[in-house]
């Protein structure tokens, strides 16, 4: 009982590992990140008073107002380099940290021939790519 | 005497905040001096109140997201689009924070989770879009209905009793769920089955749509899901709960990729509620938790009304 339980918490571990170590690099970049942005260590795409100035408009009419870019997914060329695109950036890996963990997952399942599960894992892999990728 | 001293006066603090709170919410009719004030204020206010959601979100056992959300929304001059992105955001970012340590104590399921994530990633999708195309003032008056709701389940429900003799459904079977942990207030091991789970797939779809649509995150209708409908045991729905969460960011890319999405807020958000919980967590056993619950679900109730109130005027 207690051999299979380590057995099934090793994929577990694993996952939990990973992510530590992904989400204190993130957060710990995004906090630099934001230091330049604000301080205005790389050049800024809007102006912060601007940014300040519209961010009670909803969304269109902000988009509207200010003429921002649009970045889709990981295509972020739209925003350049500027404080936007590394605090962005910084973001967006937040968002991906638990991919690398639960492809390493899915590899563990595989090796242990679960096919339900390296299936669901797979769905997960999949729907998160997709949002990702922008493509919703 | 003194720390029943120091108790004493929490208790008067929180309940001095609590009458400065409703008053602000009666008497004023636009909390949100927007303008008046030199624009980086708001970021740095947002990173002091987002600290304190963060301290008090753990001992209360709501997550970041429910609070954030009205809160911020009611008193802070953002627009809504904005706050809701950045609410699963730090949904997701609390939930990432806290999973490595609950999966190391043996509170949260992966076996469990990764079902009920899957479901729950592809109908906070479908929510985000239909969040997005919500007019402001129906958005708010649901906010504001959804949030009294939340303060009713959590006055109402209570942990349930777990059953030792169940053997769970054959879809737990087939999928060879079950968890293990150690009490650390008891000290005894803790074997569980979940029940139910066909049933709580359907549950969990409803609970990503309102995450998605709202940018609440769904800790505070994950927990009472897997808790009564499933019956996994308090702790480790708390912690499955968390591992839910932290996989399921399909909704928050939503926002991402609309554009709802400033790194002038979400930055100083994410940062204060990390700052937050990790503080909350170390003092967790020092503070009254029945106190603090208490002031949650009241700090809740007040800006569920503000939101009701703003989306009816």
């Amino acid at each position: 009982m207690y051999l299979k339980k380590w057995f099934e918490q090793k994929e577990s571990l694993l996952y939990g590992q990973v992510l530590d170590w992904v989400v204190k690099l993130c957060l710990l970049l995004m906090a630099i990140s934001f230091l330049i942005y604000v301080g205005g260590g790389l050049p800024q795409l809007m102006d912060l008073d601007q940014v300040a100035q519209n961010w009670h408009l909803s969304l269109s009419d902000f988009q509207r107002a200010t003429h921002r870019p649009l970045a889709v997914g990981w295509q972020l060329r739209e925003v350049g380099l500027s404080g936007e695109f590394i605090c962005r950036l910084c973001i967006q890996s937040l968002c991906s940290a638990s991919l690398l963990s639960l492809v390493l997952v899915c590899v563990k399942f595989y090796r242990h021939r679960d096919w339900i599960y390296v299936a669901i894992t797979l769905a997960n892999l999949a729907i998160l790519g997709l949002a990702m990728g922008g493509f919703f | 005497m003194p720390l029943r001293l120091a108790r004493g006066l929490g208790g008067a603090v929180l309940f001095v905040s609590l009458l400065l709170l409703s008053f602000s919410v009666l008497a004023f009719d636009d909390l949100s001096f927007q303008g008046h004030w030199v624009w980086w204020v708001w970021p740095l206010l947002l990173l002091v109140v987002c600290f304190f959601i963060g301290l008090v979100a753990v001992p209360a056992g709501v997550g970041g997201g429910v609070l954030f959300v009205p809160i911020i929304g009611g008193f802070f001059p953002f627009h809504l689009d904005f706050v809701r992105g950045t609410g699963l955001l730090v949904a997701l970012t609390s939930a990432l924070v806290s999973s490595p340590g609950l999966l190391r104590l043996g509170f949260a399921e992966l076996r469990l989770a990764l079902p009920l994530a899957l479901v729950v990633s592809v109908s906070s999708i479908a929510g985000a879009f239909c969040g997005l195309l919500l007019p402001e003032k129906i958005a708010q008056i649901s906010l504001g209905i959804l949030i009294l709701g939340i303060v009713l389940l959590m006055l109402l429900i209570q942990p349930t009793k777990l059953d030792p003799t169940q053997q769970g459904d054959p879809w737990v079977r087939a999928l060879k769920i079950s968890g293990f942990y150690c009490d650390p207030y008891s000290g005894q091991d803790v074997h569980w089955t979940p029940y139910h789970l066909r049933g709580a797939l359907g549950v969990f779809v409803l609970i990503g749509f309102l995450a998605g649509m709202f940018g609440l995150g769904a800790g505070w209708a994950n927990v009472p899901a897997l808790n009564l409908l499933m019956q996994v045991p308090m702790k480790a729905a708390a912690g499955t709960s968390g591992l839910i969460l932290s996989m399921s960011s399909s909704a928050a890319w939503v926002y991402l990729n609309k554009g709802a999405l400033l790194a002038l807020i979400a930055v100083p958000a994410i940062l204060g509620m990390t700052l937050g919980a990790s503080i909350g967590v170390r003092i967790l056993g020092r503070l009254n938790a029945k106190w603090i619950r208490y002031f949650v679900i009241s700090l809740l109730f007040l800006a569920g009304l503000r939101m009701l109130m703003q989306g009816l005027r």
